[in-house]
């Protein structure tokens, strides 16, 4: 396990002195360095819920909306201080995850993604035609920064070490969930849920509070995107946004807590680039998800057991 | 385990390499003698039609002094965005930090333009100029001093529309029917207050979604006792409730918004003469029959770009000009935060190919409007033919929701 640490290690080594030693530092740190933080939270509550319950959810941006807009509207349209509305958005982000989770858990596979991408598109639709709310289309703008204990989080580094807290803090934390007895019991329902059953488990609590833990996650992520764009819309919200989502977590490797970031990283630094030579991003990005699952249907993070699985055979052939 | 530490190594070295990649290909320091001007276009989604027309408006202006401007190369650097304020954030940013751009000239749509507007306050380094965004709040609530509109808001479109409508043609009574978001309500705010003012009233108002197939219900339920409905319908809406009009045998003279009777709902095959033939709508294209030399010339230059005036190459045209002027007054001098550039733009005055332009106190133009009737052509299709151009149409300080009555105008 040693080995893991000091990869750990290296990582937050690295993404702590970035700031340093990127070359354009306005650009980098905020449009990949923050941009993937944020991508990373919001799919790291998708990968969470993938990796310790096999189901795959699109309605992360809904938690993440309801937190958004709440921070959005309270504090453009009604001065509340953050102290307050980030609490209360997280809040009730968390806990219109219970509301969709009881409804959502019901179902599996298909039918699960269906019914979350489905509360993800209410929401949008929503955002889009409750004008007197959320302004409607044109959405909530000039979002301030928060200035925590005199910091004002509109400069570029701080927002980029605050963002890299809370990723490193909630990582750490469903990594700690898993390790926990009810993260194990979580594997067994993921495996065989009538297996579990049979054992005694009541298995929906269980499923239950790992659904309402990834609306958390999102929720956190739907404030930190608030602070990050400065700006809320339906769009924000909306189905090219839940693909985006997806294309990270399966890029990055749907089944690894780490791939959220991989991918997030991968995304918002190839998105970066591939401006500056075709106007044509989207389809660019969809190629390289092609070519991605392609080369590694596990995603990026898969690749090392990929590279196992093929030496073993190799081994095995010529044995 | 010697397999997975290797494949751990290719995995950061793909991220790495990645990493890389990008940070090689970010562009060295400006080159002296260059003016940097990004451009945000809205070439993917809803407007991907119109967005290429405001780039041969670009092109003609650029043309006009030949890409220099004392000496200095204007580069244009163009980024797509899909007409949502979150991708134009991300789009500007990427402008202005990665490549350094003095000037931000866009975006496309209203609400876009808006959420620019706010970003321009972080930016004060940066000029920027609004091409076609028309939401009125980009200029007239808390405005940014380094934020620009060479044309009106939505409710200028309507500038004039709402006297003629009580005064020349007589309407007492309209009932409104339009799009439910925001460029329909500022088009319809800027008619209802003129035609209020004049002594009209509002006496109903539907707002079906955008997008809508079936108008039946709604026209079914607008009043009776109405001199004439306003429209504010654009697009496949329009042509939809147009036809559908024709069917229900809706007997009562329209009114359009900007967008109702454009040349893209008049060329449709749909059966729709009845209900548009008189219709009386406002905007800021002239009609067919408008000329003056300065028209004439730019209508020349579009035919050799091979396009025509519509909404997106005229205002496109407007705003890289007057962009473009103003850096030409300044012999290209952007020093001291550009404070002298912005001090011409922010009085500047020309005779555009649609008539005088001015600036007012929040830098959104005071412009002309044009109010013109569709006629028969005679041969079985449409034409327009021209009734007014009010002139100094200046915009308003309110920024419109629904309008259902008179009230909501006041």
């Amino acid at each position: 396990m040693t080995r893991k640490r000091i990869m750990y290690a290296t990582v937050l080594i690295l993404a702590i002195i970035f700031p340093f030693i990127t070359p354009d530092p306005d650009f980098w740190v905020s449009s990949g360095g923050t941009r993937a933080l944020w991508l990373g939270v919001t799919a790291l509550s998708m990968s969470f819920l993938n990796r310790n319950l096999g189901l795959m959810s699109l309605g992360q941006l809904f938690f993440s909306g309801v937190a958004g807009y709440i921070v959005a509207i309270s504090s453009v349209t009604h001065n509340v201080k953050f102290g307050t509305s980030v609490p209360l958005a997280i809040l009730a982000g968390t806990l219109s995850g219970v509301i969709i989770g009881w409804i959502a858990l019901k179902t599996k596979g298909v039918y699960f993604l269906m019914l979350t991408l489905a509360v993800t598109l209410g929401l949008y639709s929503f955002a889009n035609q409750a004008q007197e709310i959320t302004r409607g289309h044109t959405g909530i703008n000039s979002i301030p920064s928060p200035i925590i204990f005199g910091m004002d989080f509109a400069y570029v580094k701080p927002l980029y070490y605050l963002f890299l807290g809370i990723a490193v803090v909630l990582f750490a934390l469903c990594k700690f969930l898993e390790k926990t007895s009810f993260g194990i019991a979580l594997k067994g329902v993921r495996d065989n849920e009538d297996r579990m059953i049979s054992m005694g488990y009541r298995t929906m609590p269980l499923k239950m509070i790992a659904f309402v833990f990834s609306s958390f996650l999102a929720s956190i992520a739907g404030v930190m995107g608030v602070f990050y764009v400065t700006n809320i819309s339906p769009d924000s919200v909306g189905l090219v946004r839940s693909i985006d989502l997806l294309v990270i977590v399966v890029v990055g490797g749907a089944t690894y807590l780490g791939g959220a970031f991989v991918g997030a990283i991968l995304i918002a630094v190839f998105e970066a680039i591939i401006q500056d030579f075709t106007q044509y991003y989207v389809g660019a990005t969809g190629i390289l998800f092609i070519v991605v699952l392609m080369l590694a249907p596990q995603g990026l993070m898969g690749i090392a057991a990929q590279v196992r699985a093929r030496r073993a055979k190799k081994t095995g052939a010529s044995a | 385990m010697k397999a997975q530490r290797i494949s751990r190594t290719a995995i950061v070295g793909v991220v790495a390499g990645v990493l890389a990649a990008g940070l090689v290909t970010a562009p060295s320091s400006q080159a002296a003698g260059t003016i940097k001007i990004g451009y945000l276009n809205a070439t993917i989604g809803p407007f991907a039609g119109g967005a290429p027309q405001i780039t041969i408006g670009l092109n003609i202006a650029l043309k006009e002094i030949k890409s220099t401007v004392a000496g200095k190369k204007i580069v244009i650097l163009e980024e797509a965005t899909d007409a949502t304020p979150q991708l134009a954030l991300e789009k500007a940013k990427k402008l202005i930090e990665k490549d350094k751009v003095d000037i931000l000239f866009g975006p496309l749509s209203g609400d876009e333009g808006v959420a620019i507007a706010r970003l321009s306050k972080k930016y004060p380094k940066v000029t920027f100029i609004n091409t076609t965004g028309s939401a009125s709040e980009a200029t007239n609530q808390s405005p940014s001093k380094n934020f620009f509109r060479f044309h009106g808001d939505a409710a200028q479109w309507s500038g004039g529309v709402g006297e003629i409508a009580y005064k020349t043609l007589g309407y007492k009574k309209v009932a409104i029917i339009a799009d439910d978001y925001s460029f329909p309500y500022a088009n319809a705010g800027g008619f209802a207050t003129g035609f209020c003012k004049a002594g009209g009233t509002i006496v109903a108002a539907q707002w079906p979604a955008l997008g809508t197939k079936d108008y039946s219900s709604q026209i079914a339920a607008l009043p009776k006792d109405v001199d004439a409905i306003y429209a504010g319908l654009g697009g496949a809406d329009a042509v939809q409730f147009l036809k559908q009009a024709v069917q229900f045998g809706l007997k009562k003279p329209l009114i359009g918004g900007a967008i109702l009777v454009d040349g893209t709902v008049l060329g449709s095959k749909a059966d729709i003469g009845d209900a548009v033939l008189n219709t009386i709508a406002g905007g800021p294209v002239p009609d067919d029959s408008y000329s003056t030399p300065e028209y004439d010339k730019f209508k020349a230059q579009l035919k050799a770009a091979g396009t025509g005036p519509n909404i997106f190459s005229v205002l496109g045209y407007n705003s890289a000009k007057s962009m473009l002027a103003g850096l030409v007054a300044v012999k290209g001098d952007l020093s001291n935060n550009q404070a002298a550039y912005r001090k011409v733009l922010s009085t500047l005055k020309w005779n555009t190919p649609t008539g005088p332009l001015s600036m007012d106190k929040n830098r959104n133009a005071i412009v002309s409007n044009f109010i013109y009737q569709v006629v028969s052509d005679g041969k079985g299709g449409f034409a327009t033919k021209s009734l007014k151009r009010q002139d100094k149409v200046a915009q308003g300080t309110k920024v419109f929701g629904r309008v259902n009555t008179c009230a909501d105008v006041k």
